[in-house]
Parts: C-alpha cells; structure tokens; sequence
C-alpha cells in the first residue's frame, strides 16, 4: 500500500523489502542512483553484488569499476542534467561558467565563460545541423 | 603474513597525551581530578589557532570527552561547567580564524548551492597528495599518511552524525542514508571505521582508537576539530552539511590513488580493502550530499547557504594545508610525525 511522505513522494509499506520498487534517480553532472527493491546481473546472467541498499551506476561511461560509479565523470568534465533531457536543448555551459562564483569573478573568468558559453552554442548548432542533414538522407 | 583480522572494536579509550604548552598543561592537571574550579589559563592572542599544537590538542581531547573515555579522566568532565570557558574560548578562537581564513563571499545563492560546490571541489591548485602517493611515495610515507587519517578514520562518520538530531525532513534522510551506508549498513565488520582498523593491523600499525594521538600534528588534529565544531553546534548545521558534502565529492578519486600506491608498493586486499570501498560508496555518496542533502538544506533553510559553502571551503583550506604538511616535510626527507615513535 502506497503512502504520501511529507514531501509529496509516496512510499511502499514495504514489509521486508528494503525499500520498495526499484528507483532509478539521474543526478546532475553524475551517475545513476538506484535505491530500493534491485539486483544487478552481468549478461551471462551472473550476480553482480551491489555492495550497499544505494549504488550509484557509471553514467559517463569511463568508470573504471563498471557498473559502478567510481567518480571518474568529475575527472571527464561529464554533463547531464539531473531530469530527463530535451532533445535539441542548447548544451549548458560548464560548471565554471555558470555557477555562481563563490568571488566575484574577475574579468578573464567573464572572458573565458563567454568564450565557452559560445563554443558550446557553436557546438549545439553544428549538431543541429548533422541532425537535420541525417533527417535529409535518411 | 597477513595480520589476523580483529574483531569489530566495541570500546574507545584514549590515553592523554603529553601537554604542548601552557593550555593543555593546565587543561590535563584539571582534567585529572574532579572536577572543581574553572580552568584558569590565558589563551595566546593572534597567532595561528588553526596550526597551534596546544590549542589544537586542547580542542581535540575536549572533544574526545564526546567520542570516547579518556584514560585517568572523569567522565563527568564531558559536561562539566567548569570546562566551558576554556573550551568556548577555545572553539571562538578556532571559528574567528577559520572565517578569517576562508574569505567571506558576500551572500551564496540557495537556489545553485549543489552547483556552486560541483564548481568548489573541481579546482585542484596545489600539489596532489594523492597523486604522489599513488606514483611515488615510499612505503614508509605511506604509512605516515595511515598514521595520520587516524585521527578521524577510526571515528568515521561520528562528527556528522551529531547533525542527524540537528536537521529535519529531506536533508535529515540524505544524511542518514549516507551514514547508514558509513556504518556498514548496521554490521559492526562493514563499518567503515572497522575497515580502517583492519588496515592499520594489516600493515603492522596499531588499530587501537586513539594509538597515535601522540604523534599527530596540530594541522592534522585541525582536520578533525573542525567537523566536531560544526557537528556540536546545531547553529553550525549548514556548515556540517557542507563540509560533508565537499568531504564526499574529494573522495573517490584520491582514494583510488592511495590504493594504487598500497599495490604499486606489493600490498594487498586486506590493506586497500578499505580505500577501495570508498572509491565505490563515497561515488554514490556525494551525490546524495551535492544534491539531496546540501542544495536540500539550502532550499528548506535558504538562511544557511552562505555557511553550507563555508563549511566546504573549510574543508578544502584545512585539508590543503594537511597535504601541504605531508609534502614539505617528506620533501625536505623528514617525518610529517611529531615525536620518534618509530612505525614498523
């Protein structure tokens, strides 16, 4: 039986579940979470042990501990956002750019983020148009 | 051969260590006796609190009265009034020079709190502590940096927990899911601090709590200091959550490192048992304290955004003159240890 939790989100009354249907969370910049009621299996149809009630997945792709989330997507500059993405949204500049700085930037961190800010747009725009160009041909 | 494995240490006792100046001088004939009159001693003006050994050794056994029992010490002397004005004083002179040093920022935003840390854990200015254990460092600065972490490993995740009673609603389960998991997932030998002790004892060191509390420097016991400041004062709960938040994120990847160095060097499993967990559970950690716990605290409380990012730039000054410690000395082919309690 489903129940609201005082932040909107329901919960299994999960007897001995550990926490209920599995839920797949994507976070910003970073992998997957999965909490809740899972198992993970290699191809063959093997166990992989999860090790712990919430694993984070590789979502960057250059974990070298596959499956699993070792924290390389910071080394990598990894960008996703933590929701589903929109196709053909404007790719987001870098961290750098867009967070607040904790100072206030100087005038070559405006520079730098303007000139990345641009080269992500260029970016957007040329994959625009390899799309558009495969809708053509395709 | 390979240490035998002990079993899930289920007592703390820390002997006091030697006095390193006037305070802890006056502090440890106090704390011998039951307690009775105020502590009487001047605390120095100026100077460097952060890297003060007295007042740093000060701190950390008043501190240890909430962690552990303390050979030859009442424990009466825990909440005793006696020892307050010694240890506000104390905590106001740690605190005044942490924002001193930590610059002020002006207002953070509460709705961008997750990326403003993302964006404070990235850059990596100094040397890398990690990344010369991982490629060059010997096995006895190995040993060293093991010698060192156990200041806090041996107590891991305890300074946050005392935020748990402290926050509410979804900050508070972020918290404790991650403290869940630091605690092996309630089994005593999963533990993350169990984990650690295992890997004192696989490299002939001592796993005791508190066995090298003699050797430890001021600028390592600092490291420790500050998580129980932030984890004792409910009105420092922001800074806790940041300091959390930015420990998780600066995690994974030097850990992977010092393993790397641990098998570089011929050492196996039941010595990088320990960082090896981390690289995998601190990778999901992080973020649950980026996003669920910090940017959660920031926007249920926006009035403490400005400390959450504080108490990660804490962090990161406090860790970065540790590993500037570390480094110099073995630079200069020196012990980063006090004293000449030899390591095996």
């Amino acid at each position: 039986m489903k129940a609201p939790n005082g932040d909107g989100r329901e919960y299994d009354d999960c007897g001995d579940r550990p926490g209920g249907a599995a839920a797949i969370t994507v976070y910003q910049d970073g992998p997957y979470l999965i909490r809740g009621d899972f198992s993970i299996h290699g191809q063959q149809g093997e166990t992989v042990p999860a090790g712990r009630r919430t694993v984070a997945l590789c979502r960057c792709g250059k974990s070298r501990t596959r499956p699993f989330c070792d924290g390389t997507h910071r080394l990598v500059g990894f960008q996703a956002p933590g929701a589903a993405e929109v196709a053909a949204a404007p790719v987001r500049a870098p961290v750098s750019a867009r967070a607040r700085p904790v100072q206030a930037p100087t005038e070559d961190r405006l520079a730098v983020g303007r000139a990345e800010a641009a080269l992500h747009g260029a970016r957007a725009l040329l994959l625009e148009a390899a799309a558009a160009l495969r809708g053509r041909t395709g | 051969m390979s240490a035998v494995r002990p079993s899930p240490v289920s007592d703390r006792a820390v002997r006091l260590p030697a006095p390193r100046g006037p305070v802890t001088e006056e502090l440890f004939a106090a704390l011998t006796s039951r307690p009775a009159g105020t502590i009487e001693v001047e605390l120095p003006a100026g100077g460097d609190p952060i890297g003060e050994e007295d007042s740093q050794l000060a701190l950390y056994v008043i501190n240890e009265l909430h962690y552990a029992a303390v050979e030859e010490v009442d424990p009466h002397w825990e909440w005793a009034p006696q020892l307050a004005p010694l240890r506000d004083g104390l905590e106001r002179r740690f605190e005044r020079a942490l924002r001193e040093v930590v610059a002020p920022t002006g207002e953070a935003e509460a709705a961008a709190v997750g990326e403003t840390l993302q964006w404070l854990v990235s850059g990596e200015d100094g040397p890398s502590l990690s990344r010369y254990a991982e490629t060059q460092a010997t096995r006895a600065e190995l040993l060293e940096h093991v010698v060192h972490r156990s200041a806090y490993q041996l107590k891991e995740a305890d300074p946050h927990s005392f935020a748990i009673p402290r926050l509410a609603g979804v900050a508070k389960a972020a918290l404790v899911e991650i403290q869940f998991d630091e605690y092996g997932e309630g089994r005593a030998e999963r533990m993350h601090a169990q984990l650690f002790a295992d890997t004192l004892a696989a490299l002939g060191l001592d796993p005791a709590y508190g066995a090298y509390l003699e050797s430890l420097p001021g600028v390592t016991l600092a490291t420790v200091n500050l998580m129980s400041l932030f984890g004792l004062h409910r009105r420092l709960r922001g800074c806790l959550v940041g300091h959390l938040a930015a420990f998780e994120m600066t995690s994974s990847i030097p850990n992977r490192r010092y393993a790397n160095g641990f098998r570089r060097l011929g050492f196996g499993r039941d010595v990088t048992a320990f960082y090896d967990e981390h690289v995998t559970a601190d990778a999901a950690h992080e973020s649950i304290a980026a996003w669920d716990l910090a940017d959660g605290l920031a926007l249920s409380e926006p009035d403490l955004a400005a400390d959450i990012v504080f108490g990660a730039r804490a962090l990161l000054e406090l860790d970065a003159r540790w590993a500037a410690h570390l480094l110099d000395c073995w630079r200069r082919g020196a012990s980063s240890l006090r004293g000449s309690q030899p390591l095996p």
